[in-house]
């Protein structure tokens, strides 16, 4: 196994395993807030999943520009780099990483914060995921070469931001449902 | 204690002055050509020699900084820090809006 | 390029990555009640923030001298994206020389001044506040090295 594939390996293995705790960590919350609070036992749990969230989210950056720079070592500088995906993505790490210090702040209601953690780990991952498959689609690669950076990224940000919107509203509905029960 | 406050206050007086040094070499040695061959002609390479003096520049500050009869306590060094956080704030725009000019101009 | 060049490149962006992630660290947990118990913490994060980005320092520099300057820079100036040289490069090796001075004025900060920190939140929030910058300036730093890296066609 080279470099480059390695590092691919632990980044999917860290995006898949990220993404699943962050679901967990939100299905145990709705648990927890059931009875209106969350005791020792419970926040001990959301702690684990909190902290594997942290471990994955420090693999996927390390692995993440591993595999830029073993593209860059095999390849040189390619398209890979200036790809909208690409940096959108980056966007959406760094907004997760600002959700954590918010949240260490106390400035982010949870609801917010809840919402833009989920949608973040799935965007990101949706984003690694796909944009892999429509490079092999040869007519999703020609429609889409239509389109310069600027609009592409800009697309993929309202997405983003329209699925963080989305997920707020999903989540205060199953919060409304569980605390009903 | 009191040594303890004045080492912090020393650093922290060094690493201003780095920090500034650090801006003035880079704008000047675009601006002033001869400083750039100067450091390359010294150092090898202008870099090295941007890298070693700002690193001397942080000793030598921070020795004399230290060795001045001033009287480091917690109001002064919590005055440093701010001053310290702003300048790597001025000076990080500084050298985008320099180099940024000098590609655009 | 030989396996020396390309060993102290990879080492450049793995310790910078580094410091960004010890500093950060330090970031989320200074932000909260700093805790006497976590004092090991603080200190071994910010020591190794600090040792990452010297190391950063002496693997790029190596790599920037030895091999950038001849046969990196020449395809880039020649090629579509000039500017990822003329502004990016000359910003980030600059710039860089910050961080191991901030990095180390935060890391004696918990060395030296630990018992203060916790008492005067007002230094506290300040050496919070300079961790803050670190990360900032070493993301920014990071994500311009990917900008580098792409302009080499």
């Amino acid at each position: 196994m080279d470099f480059l594939a390695i590092n691919k390996t632990l980044h999917i293995i860290a995006a898949i395993v990220g993404v699943l705790s962050a679901t967990a960590e939100e299905i145990l919350y709705f648990k927890d807030i059931k009875d209106g609070k969350i005791d020792e036992a419970e926040a001990r749990q959301l702690r684990i999943t909190y902290k594997l969230m942290h471990w994955c989210l420090i693999i996927l950056v390390l692995t993440g520009f591993g595999i830029l720079a073993a593209v860059y070592l095999k390849y040189g500088g390619t398209k890979t780099f200036y790809s909208p995906v690409l940096w959108v993505k980056y966007l959406v790490v760094l907004v997760l990483l600002a959700n954590a210090v918010l949240i260490a702040a106390k400035k982010i209601s949870m609801k917010w914060a809840s919402s833009i953690s989920l949608t973040s780990w799935y965007f990101a991952y949706a984003l690694g995921a796909l944009s892999g498959k429509i490079r092999e689609i040869k007519f999703l690669v020609d429609f889409f070469s239509q389109f310069n950076f600027i609009i592409i990224s800009f697309f993929l940000v309202i997405g983003y931001i329209a699925a963080i919107i989305i997920m707020v509203q999903i989540l205060e509905y199953i919060k409304k449902l569980m605390i009903k029960q | 204690m009191e040594k303890k406050f004045r080492i912090i206050h020393s650093i922290i007086c060094a690493a201003i002055a780095a920090v500034i040094f650090v801006v003035v070499i880079t704008i000047s040695a675009n601006i002033y050509l001869p400083i750039k061959d100067w450091l390359k002609n010294v150092f090898t390479q202008h870099w090295i020699g941007k890298s070693i003096l700002s690193a001397a520049v942080f000793i030598v500050i921070g020795i004399i900084s230290f060795l001045l009869p001033i009287r480091a306590d917690e109001e002064k060094i919590g005055r440093l820090l701010k001053i310290l956080s702003w300048l790597l704030v001025v000076g990080l725009l500084a050298i985008f809006a320099f180099f940024i000019y000098e590609t655009l101009k | 390029m030989i396996f020396l060049l390309k060993y102290f490149l990879v080492s450049h962006i793995f310790f910078g990555l580094l410091g960004i992630i010890f500093f950060y660290a330090v970031l989320i947990s200074g932000i909260k009640q700093i805790n006497f118990q976590k004092i090991k913490f603080f200190r071994r994060s910010a020591l190794f923030g600090f040792l990452s980005f010297v190391l950063s320092w002496l693997t790029g520099g190596y790599y920037y001298v030895l091999y950038y300057g001849a046969a990196v820079k020449p395809t880039i100036i020649a090629g579509k994206y000039p500017w990822a040289h003329s502004i990016f490069m000359e910003i980030k090796e600059h710039i860089f020389l910050f961080l191991p001075f901030a990095a180390l004025v935060i890391t004696l900060m918990f060395y030296l001044f630990w018992d203060n920190l916790n008492q005067n939140p007002k230094i506290k929030n300040s050496v919070i506040a300079l961790s803050a910058i670190v990360v900032i300036i070493g993301t920014i730093i990071a994500l311009m090295g990917i900008i580098i890296s792409g302009a080499v066609r």
